[in-house]
């Protein structure tokens, strides 16, 4: 028998054979690589579908590492009365779950979320300077010690009594983290009022999501644009970001602990808010 | 010879890769494969739907005006010798096409006689009877709906079929019954502790009221009552565990092992929530015990049509994978109706008993412990609340238990202004106290010893159940307070 000859045919039989088992086990991950690489081609056709819908997008389209890390959120509670000596001051009481100075009063609705409020605001609710409400609000968390990295301002708006909503909300490591707050409501001069609901605790688990790319993302919008009647064409995006999201069924009431998804968050120059979710199956 | 080495460890190498690659692959395609079968699981198991058919109360007659209604171990003996009987007459076509009606006086005379009468948990007509009896049912849509069978020792040839509500009242003839259901009854009968009368006898409502003559009240209502037993129960599923692998492989069995797209939460009253994925599929387990599942299906989506007797078999398959089925576990209501998606969409009710008594949860929003919905066979919602037995216990406090009667007396505010406020306007005005109290011991449909779980309580507390047209009050049965009134 001719050994030699043998172990010829015998390998060139197991390299086949190898070769089909190994695109079997990895060739999503092989074509994963060539998307990865097409990416920018894809990008650059899903603007161009998006522009001839009347969507333009001003922002810059990130190009951040598309992995992101799991988390686990749990929202800050205030038994321990810390926060409420820092915007009440050393004297107050607690009267039925209420703390109240002589000037100002603080509950806790659901154990999470703090709301802060003046007793007598000075010269009651009156016309307020958009502009000037947001440096006001910002300098009150300062002076709180409340304005930190995470802290992230959202938006500003005019209430129809006259005084101004401040709205901050949570980031982490670059990623807005939703389901958290800071509302201040500005009147004349002064804070009047302060929501908080905020997570403290972010731990960060071992495991990791792979994200669907921005041209997938962008291209998904134009459906969920489709899909609302509020959103009014042209739409012009003017930001695209990435972060962490809590979902909700009808088995969840209210959170105190949980892990977020991530999403695609999109904001339009009208204020409008499309969040797509950007974990791939 | 060097290239001949070179040729045999390449030769090895490539072998070795070969095996690993290979065994990669197996271990995906289990891992897939287990994922299918936890899904699987529910569907390829059969149960035995004649378990789960069972009545919800017997009311056994000894004569001469005595009853009694319990659910002792005797009992089942009667209803599995009874359901030998049902499925002999219900297979057969001749029997079948004599259905023949009887008047509402001979139904009362057969009720008074030596007889047993179960009320069923639903009204349901021969061929859903026939389902549930694990039968192959005669299609007949528009067939007469029954509450109760009846076996009277008067006719022995014979199984009776009513409706109270319509009163309408039927006969099946067939062959002679096994004489195991009249020694049923004497055995039962030496052993009863709490004697019943019919509410018409005790009450002798037709002569109060003043109306032209209207249908007889046939409920039966006790005259004595008995002690019974608190009892500890444990929740099948602790939240509050430190050790959360319970609580895991409740997320195993609804997930299967694709755990990477699992998010677990924690609600602020502690329960732990599952979402897979972008919540298309979540599973609650509540600090109550409450374990919930609910899968969303993409809208227009169509599946395909199940019969009752599949929609039963895939609730028990839930059932039996959530913890298990519990011994006393019986169908207690179903419902199917077609959605716009032209999908059918099945609700089906289940209760159970604990020391032969059912049980009553406060806060439960459906009123059962297991409600499982169906589109299909695709499961959208499934609840489950049940407690296991720990240990039973008496309160010395209490020397004697209440009578339904002084537990009336005790109520009478609540339950009359509960009346007067369902009774339409002109009807209430013209009616004198005692013309409210003659209706209402008209309306009482039901009176049963049950047991009541508060929330948060870790024990059961017997109650008297007492269902009086739409309304249905628990109380307790050692003081009478009471604990929930509710209108249907």
């Amino acid at each position: 028998m001719d050994w030699s000859r043998t172990k010829t045919i015998l390998i060139i039989a197991l390299l086949l054979t190898n070769s089909v088992l190994f695109f079997v086990l990895y060739g999503d991950r092989i074509g994963a690589r060539t998307d990865y690489e097409n990416n920018q081609n894809q990008l650059t056709e899903v603007l161009k579908l998006l522009e001839s819908e009347q969507v333009t997008v001003t922002t810059d389209v990130p190009t951040q590492d598309l992995v992101m890390t799991d988390i686990r959120l749990t929202y800050e509670t205030y038994e321990d009365e810390t926060m409420i000596q820092i915007l009440l001051g050393e004297n107050f009481t607690n009267i039925d779950g209420q703390y109240l100075s002589k000037d100002a009063g603080v509950r806790i609705l659901e154990t999470q979320e703090l709301v802060y409020q003046l007793l007598n605001p000075l010269g009651g609710y009156v016309e307020t300077d958009v502009d000037q409400a947001t440096e006001i609000a910002k300098n009150f968390l300062d002076s709180v010690g409340l304005q930190y990295s995470s802290v992230a301002h959202w938006v500003t708006e005019q209430q129809d009594d006259g005084t101004v909503l401040v709205e901050f909300r949570q980031i982490e490591d670059g990623y807005f983290v939703e389901n958290a707050y800071m509302k201040l409501i500005v009147s004349n001069t002064s804070v009047i009022e302060l929501r908080r609901k905020w997570f403290g605790a972010i731990e960060v688990q071992d495991t990791s999501k792979i994200v669907e790319s921005p041209a997938k993302a962008l291209f998904r919008v134009l459906s969920e644009i489709d899909g609302n009647t509020d959103i009014q064409r042209p739409v012009e995006i003017e930001s695209m970001d990435l972060g962490y999201r809590l979902i909700s069924n009808i088995l969840t009431i209210n959170f105190q602990e949980g892990e977020p998804m991530p999403y695609w968050r999109f904001r339009t120059a009208q204020g409008d808010v499309i969040y797509i979710e950007a974990q791939t199956e | 010879m060097n290239r001949e080495m070179f040729k045999s460890a390449t030769l090895v190498s490539l072998f070795i890769l070969c095996i690993v690659l290979t065994g990669q692959l197996m271990l995906n395609l289990s891992t897939d494969r287990q994922d299918n079968a936890v899904q699987a699981l529910s569907i390829n198991k059969t149960f035995d739907i004649k378990e789960v058919f069972g009545p919800q109360s017997f009311i056994i007659s000894f004569g001469g005006g005595i009853y009694t209604q319990n659910y002792t171990e005797e009992n089942s003996t009667l209803w599995e010798a009874t359901q030998l009987e049902l499925i002999s007459y219900l297979l057969s076509q001749e029997n079948l096409s004599n259905l023949e009606s009887i008047d509402e006086m001979r139904w009362v005379e057969l009720i008074k006689s030596r007889a047993v009468r179960f009320r069923l948990p639903f009204n349901m007509n021969l061929s859903e009877m026939q389902i549930m009896l694990g039968i192959e049912p005669n299609e007949d849509e528009n067939a007469v709906k029954f509450n109760s069978i009846l076996i009277s020792t008067h006719d022995q040839e014979g199984i009776y079929f009513g409706n109270d509500e319509e009163a309408s009242y039927y006969r099946l003839n067939g062959d002679k019954w096994s004489n195991e259901i009249l020694t049923s009854i004497n055995r039962i009968e030496s052993n009863t502790q709490i004697e019943y009368r019919r509410v018409e006898d005790l009450f002798g409502l037709q002569d109060a009221l003043s109306e032209e003559k209207t249908q007889e009240n046939n409920s039966i209502f006790p005259i004595t009552s008995m002690r019974v037993d608190f009892v500890n129960v444990i929740p099948e599923v602790d939240v509050r565990a430190s050790d959360d692998s319970a609580l895991r492989s409740y997320a195993n069995k609804a997930f299967g092992k694709q755990f990477n797209f699992v998010k677990k939460m924690r609600d602020v009253d502690q329960s732990v929530v599952y979402l897979y994925g972008y919540a298309n599929k979540a599973l609650r387990l509540g600090t109550d015990g409450t374990i919930e599942l609910t899968q969303r299906l993409s809208p227009g989506t169509k599946v395909e049509s199940i019969s009752l007797s599949d929609a039963v078999q895939i609730s028990l398959g839930y059932i039996d994978q959530y913890g298990g089925a519990p011994s006393s576990l019986y169908l207690t209501d179903y419902s199917m109706v077609t959605d716009e998606d032209g999908n059918q969409r099945y609700t089906l009710e289940f209760d159970y008993r604990i020391q032969d008594m059912t049980i009553i949860t406060e806060g439960l929003e459906s009123g059962h412990s297991v409600k499982v919905e169906l589109i299909g066979d695709h499961l959208s919602n499934f609840s489950r609340s049940i407690h296991k037995f720990k240990d039973s216990f008496m309160l010395d406090i209490y020397p004697r238990a209440l009578t339904i009667n002084e537990v009336l007396e005790r109520n009478s505010k609540v339950i009359q202004s509960d009346y007067e406020s369902n009774l339409s306007l002109d009807e209430g005005v013209e009616l004198t106290e005692a013309e409210i109290w003659t209706r209402i011991l008209r309306d009482i449909s039901h009176v049963e010893l049950s047991y009541y779980l508060e929330q948060d309580k870790k024990y059961l507390y017997p109650v008297w159940k007492l269902d009086i047209g739409s309304s249905s009050y628990a109380f307790r049965l050692y003081d009478g307070r009471l604990l929930r009134s509710r209108t249907k």
